[in-house]
Protein backbone atom coordinates (compact mmCIF):
# COMPACT_ATOMS: atom_id res chain seq x y z
CA UNK A 1 0.00 0.00 0.00
CA UNK A 2 1.27 3.47 -0.80
CA UNK A 3 2.01 5.75 2.22
CA UNK A 4 1.05 9.30 1.20
CA UNK A 5 3.01 10.38 4.72
CA UNK A 6 -0.12 11.00 6.58
CA UNK A 7 -1.73 9.99 9.92
CA UNK A 8 -4.61 7.22 8.72
CA UNK A 9 -6.96 8.19 12.04
CA UNK A 10 -11.06 7.43 11.48
CA UNK A 11 -13.72 10.69 12.25
CA UNK A 12 -13.84 8.95 15.78
CA UNK A 13 -10.40 8.86 17.02
CA UNK A 14 -10.19 12.39 15.88
CA UNK A 15 -13.09 13.81 17.64
CA UNK A 16 -11.74 12.41 20.85
CA UNK A 17 -8.38 13.72 20.31
CA UNK A 18 -9.81 17.00 20.04
CA UNK A 19 -12.34 16.42 22.82
CA UNK A 20 -10.24 15.20 25.49
CA UNK A 21 -9.03 17.84 27.17
CA UNK A 22 -12.30 19.27 27.23
CA UNK A 23 -13.47 15.76 29.33
CA UNK A 24 -10.43 15.73 31.45
CA UNK A 25 -11.43 18.88 32.41
CA UNK A 26 -14.70 18.59 33.37
CA UNK A 27 -14.24 15.56 35.30
CA UNK A 28 -12.15 17.37 37.54
CA UNK A 29 -14.33 20.09 38.09
CA UNK A 30 -16.88 17.60 39.07
CA UNK A 31 -14.91 15.99 41.78
CA UNK A 32 -13.97 19.34 43.12
CA UNK A 33 -17.77 20.11 43.88
CA UNK A 34 -19.08 16.83 45.19
CA UNK A 35 -16.24 16.57 47.36
CA UNK A 36 -17.33 20.50 48.42
CA UNK A 37 -20.95 19.32 48.76
CA UNK A 38 -19.92 16.14 50.95
CA UNK A 39 -17.51 18.60 53.05
CA UNK A 40 -20.60 20.91 53.37
CA UNK A 41 -23.25 17.80 54.86
CA UNK A 42 -21.17 16.10 56.94
CA UNK A 43 -19.48 18.53 58.92
CA UNK A 44 -22.51 20.35 60.38
CA UNK A 45 -24.36 17.27 60.53
CA UNK A 46 -21.93 15.33 62.83
CA UNK A 47 -21.60 18.46 65.00
CA UNK A 48 -24.99 17.75 66.86
CA UNK A 49 -24.77 15.22 69.60
CA UNK A 50 -27.79 13.72 71.03
CA UNK A 51 -27.89 14.56 75.07
CA UNK A 52 -29.80 14.04 78.20
CA UNK A 53 -31.34 17.02 79.50
CA UNK A 54 -29.12 17.91 82.76
CA UNK B 1 -54.42 11.03 88.36
CA UNK B 2 -57.28 11.42 85.99
CA UNK B 3 -56.26 14.29 83.06
CA UNK B 4 -59.30 15.48 81.13
CA UNK B 5 -58.52 16.76 77.81
CA UNK B 6 -60.23 19.91 76.60
CA UNK B 7 -61.09 18.67 72.64
CA UNK B 8 -59.88 21.76 70.88
CA UNK B 9 -58.15 20.72 67.73
CA UNK B 10 -54.98 18.32 66.73
CA UNK B 11 -52.34 19.29 69.72
CA UNK B 12 -54.78 18.80 72.25
CA UNK B 13 -55.46 15.16 70.56
CA UNK B 14 -51.92 14.68 70.24
CA UNK B 15 -51.07 15.48 73.77
CA UNK B 16 -53.92 13.26 74.96
CA UNK B 17 -51.89 10.31 73.62
CA UNK B 18 -48.64 11.25 74.96
CA UNK B 19 -50.33 11.40 78.67
CA UNK B 20 -52.28 8.05 77.58
CA UNK B 21 -48.35 6.33 78.16
CA UNK B 22 -47.51 8.10 80.88
CA UNK B 23 -46.60 6.69 84.01
CA UNK B 24 -48.15 9.13 86.19
CA UNK B 25 -51.37 9.57 84.55
CA UNK B 26 -54.02 6.84 85.70
CA UNK B 27 -56.22 7.83 82.62
CA UNK B 28 -57.25 10.33 79.80
CA UNK B 29 -60.72 11.72 79.73
CA UNK B 30 -61.66 13.57 76.71
CA UNK B 31 -64.22 16.42 78.26
CA UNK B 32 -67.21 16.49 75.00
CA UNK B 33 -69.54 17.33 73.75
CA UNK B 34 -66.77 15.00 71.28
CA UNK B 35 -66.66 11.56 70.04
CA UNK B 36 -63.13 9.36 70.55
CA UNK B 37 -62.53 6.05 69.56
CA UNK B 38 -59.00 5.90 71.96
CA UNK B 39 -60.91 7.69 75.21
CA UNK B 40 -63.70 7.47 77.17
CA UNK B 41 -65.66 11.02 76.75
CA UNK B 42 -67.76 12.41 79.77
CA UNK B 43 -70.17 15.21 79.58
CA UNK B 44 -68.17 17.16 82.76
CA UNK B 45 -64.77 17.19 84.14
CA UNK B 46 -66.08 15.81 87.93
CA UNK B 47 -63.89 13.09 87.53
CA UNK B 48 -60.39 14.69 86.27
CA UNK B 49 -58.05 15.86 88.47
CA UNK B 50 -56.28 18.44 85.73
CA UNK B 51 -57.44 19.79 82.35
CA UNK B 52 -55.62 20.18 79.41
CA UNK B 53 -56.03 22.05 76.51
CA UNK B 54 -54.29 24.58 73.74
CA UNK B 55 -55.97 27.96 72.01
CA UNK B 56 -57.75 31.00 74.01
CA UNK B 57 -60.74 29.41 75.08
CA UNK B 58 -58.95 26.88 77.13
CA UNK B 59 -58.97 29.14 80.29
CA UNK B 60 -62.04 29.96 80.42
CA UNK B 61 -63.62 26.40 79.65
CA UNK B 62 -61.22 25.44 82.53
CA UNK B 63 -62.65 27.82 84.53
CA UNK B 64 -66.53 26.95 84.05
CA UNK B 65 -65.66 23.55 84.18
CA UNK B 66 -63.55 24.33 87.74
CA UNK B 67 -60.44 22.14 87.20
CA UNK B 68 -56.78 23.51 87.03
CA UNK B 69 -55.74 23.78 83.58
CA UNK B 70 -52.43 23.05 81.85
CA UNK B 71 -52.13 25.48 79.30
CA UNK B 72 -49.91 26.34 75.74
CA UNK B 73 -50.60 30.09 76.43
CA UNK B 74 -47.92 33.04 76.95
CA UNK B 75 -49.64 34.15 80.47
CA UNK B 76 -50.85 32.79 83.62
CA UNK B 77 -55.02 33.42 82.81
CA UNK B 78 -57.22 32.88 85.22
CA UNK B 79 -58.00 28.67 85.68
CA UNK B 80 -54.73 27.75 84.50
CA UNK B 81 -51.85 26.20 86.78
CA UNK B 82 -48.92 25.83 84.23
CA UNK B 83 -48.98 27.88 80.90
CA UNK B 84 -46.12 28.34 77.92
CA UNK B 85 -46.37 25.07 77.27
CA UNK B 86 -45.53 24.97 73.49
CA UNK B 87 -42.22 24.75 71.30
CA UNK B 88 -41.92 28.08 72.71
CA UNK B 89 -41.57 27.35 76.27
CA UNK B 90 -40.04 24.25 75.18
CA UNK B 91 -37.26 26.43 74.04
CA UNK B 92 -37.40 29.09 76.85
CA UNK B 93 -37.01 25.69 79.06
CA UNK B 94 -33.65 25.13 76.99
CA UNK B 95 -32.27 28.31 77.80
CA UNK B 96 -33.68 28.24 81.22
CA UNK B 97 -30.58 25.39 81.68
CA UNK B 98 -27.58 27.35 80.19
CA UNK B 99 -25.44 29.85 81.77
CA UNK B 100 -25.57 32.81 79.44
CA UNK B 101 -27.98 32.40 76.79
CA UNK B 102 -27.46 34.30 73.78
CA UNK B 103 -29.98 33.45 71.59
CA UNK B 104 -33.28 31.50 72.02
CA UNK B 105 -35.12 31.06 69.17
CA UNK B 106 -37.78 28.43 67.64
CA UNK B 107 -38.97 27.56 64.24
CA UNK B 108 -42.22 25.72 63.77
CA UNK B 109 -44.53 25.46 60.39
CA UNK B 110 -47.63 27.53 62.57
CA UNK B 111 -45.66 30.45 63.36
CA UNK B 112 -45.28 33.94 61.53
CA UNK B 113 -42.38 34.59 59.01
CA UNK B 114 -40.34 37.27 61.04
CA UNK B 115 -38.47 39.85 59.17
CA UNK B 116 -35.59 41.07 62.24
CA UNK B 117 -32.96 38.87 61.38
CA UNK B 118 -31.80 35.51 60.22
CA UNK B 119 -30.97 32.53 62.80
CA UNK B 120 -29.50 29.48 61.58
CA UNK B 121 -31.35 26.39 62.83
CA UNK B 122 -30.04 22.39 62.44
CA UNK B 123 -31.01 21.62 59.46
CA UNK B 124 -33.22 19.78 58.14
CA UNK B 125 -35.12 23.72 59.01
CA UNK B 126 -31.97 25.25 57.96
CA UNK B 127 -31.54 29.54 58.35
CA UNK B 128 -34.59 30.97 58.68
CA UNK B 129 -35.98 34.98 58.95
CA UNK B 130 -37.10 35.50 62.81
CA UNK B 131 -39.02 37.89 64.33
CA UNK B 132 -37.46 39.27 68.02
CA UNK B 133 -40.33 39.38 70.33
CA UNK B 134 -41.02 38.01 73.89
CA UNK B 135 -43.39 35.01 75.11
CA UNK B 136 -44.50 35.18 78.74
CA UNK B 137 -42.00 38.25 79.73
CA UNK B 138 -38.85 36.35 77.78
CA UNK B 139 -36.68 37.23 74.74
CA UNK B 140 -37.27 34.90 72.20
CA UNK B 141 -36.92 34.91 68.16
CA UNK B 142 -39.67 33.29 65.93
CA UNK B 143 -39.47 32.00 63.01
CA UNK B 144 -41.85 30.25 60.23
CA UNK B 145 -40.58 26.96 59.53
CA UNK B 146 -40.45 26.02 55.95
CA UNK B 147 -41.81 22.43 55.76
CA UNK B 148 -43.49 20.53 58.50
CA UNK B 149 -40.26 20.46 60.58
CA UNK B 150 -39.54 22.64 63.78
CA UNK B 151 -36.77 23.69 65.84
CA UNK B 152 -36.12 24.38 69.36
CA UNK B 153 -32.27 26.39 69.84
CA UNK B 154 -30.41 27.90 72.40
CA UNK B 155 -27.64 28.96 71.88
CA UNK B 156 -24.69 29.32 75.10
CA UNK B 157 -21.55 30.73 75.42
CA UNK B 158 -19.93 27.52 75.37
CA UNK B 159 -22.75 25.19 73.92
CA UNK B 160 -25.72 24.77 71.32
CA UNK B 161 -28.61 22.97 72.42
CA UNK B 162 -31.51 22.22 70.26
CA UNK B 163 -34.75 19.74 69.39
CA UNK B 164 -35.86 18.98 66.15
CA UNK B 165 -38.90 17.16 65.46
CA UNK B 166 -42.12 17.28 63.29
CA UNK B 167 -44.11 20.43 64.16
CA UNK B 168 -46.99 19.08 65.24
CA UNK B 169 -45.53 16.22 67.08
CA UNK B 170 -43.29 18.74 69.02
CA UNK B 171 -46.50 20.74 69.83
CA UNK B 172 -48.39 18.02 71.39
CA UNK B 173 -45.02 16.65 73.56
CA UNK B 174 -44.69 20.61 74.67
CA UNK B 175 -48.42 20.41 76.06
CA UNK B 176 -48.55 17.27 77.73
CA UNK B 177 -44.88 17.60 79.27
CA UNK B 178 -46.75 19.79 81.37
CA UNK B 179 -48.15 17.51 83.70
CA UNK B 180 -44.67 17.03 85.81
CA UNK B 181 -44.40 20.25 86.70
CA UNK B 182 -47.54 21.10 88.19
CA UNK B 183 -47.14 22.52 91.84
CA UNK B 184 -48.71 25.05 94.56
CA UNK B 185 -48.29 28.12 92.80
CA UNK B 186 -49.23 28.52 88.61
CA UNK B 187 -45.80 28.91 86.92
CA UNK B 188 -44.33 28.65 83.16
CA UNK B 189 -42.97 25.29 82.59
CA UNK B 190 -39.45 26.81 82.64
CA UNK B 191 -39.44 27.53 86.22
CA UNK B 192 -39.54 23.68 86.14
CA UNK B 193 -37.25 23.40 83.36
CA UNK B 194 -35.31 20.48 84.09
CA UNK B 195 -38.46 18.31 84.94
CA UNK B 196 -39.78 20.11 82.05
CA UNK B 197 -37.39 18.67 79.90
CA UNK B 198 -36.75 15.01 80.95
CA UNK B 199 -40.60 14.58 81.10
CA UNK B 200 -40.35 15.50 76.93
CA UNK B 201 -37.36 13.16 76.58
CA UNK B 202 -39.11 10.44 78.32
CA UNK B 203 -42.47 11.37 75.63
CA UNK B 204 -40.27 10.96 72.68
CA UNK B 205 -38.59 14.41 72.03
CA UNK B 206 -34.69 14.49 71.24
CA UNK B 207 -32.29 16.98 72.51
CA UNK B 208 -29.15 17.24 71.03
CA UNK B 209 -25.80 19.86 71.24
CA UNK B 210 -23.10 21.60 69.24
CA UNK B 211 -19.99 22.53 71.62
Amino acid sequence: MADDGQDRVGPYTDLVKRLSPIIILGAIAAFLIIRRRDGEVVIPDSAWNPVDPS
Amino acid sequence: MKVGVLASGDTAVRAAHSLSAHDTVEEVLVVGPARSRSFRVVPDASECDLLIGSGDDAPVRAQKLGVPLLWDGDNPADGVVVWGASPVGLALALGAREPDPRIIAVAHPDLEEGFDHQVRFPDPVGSAKVADTTFGGRHVALAQSPARFAACLAVGSERQVTIVDDGAFMSGIALAAAIDVVAEEVAPVWDSALVYLQTAAVMGLVMAEDR
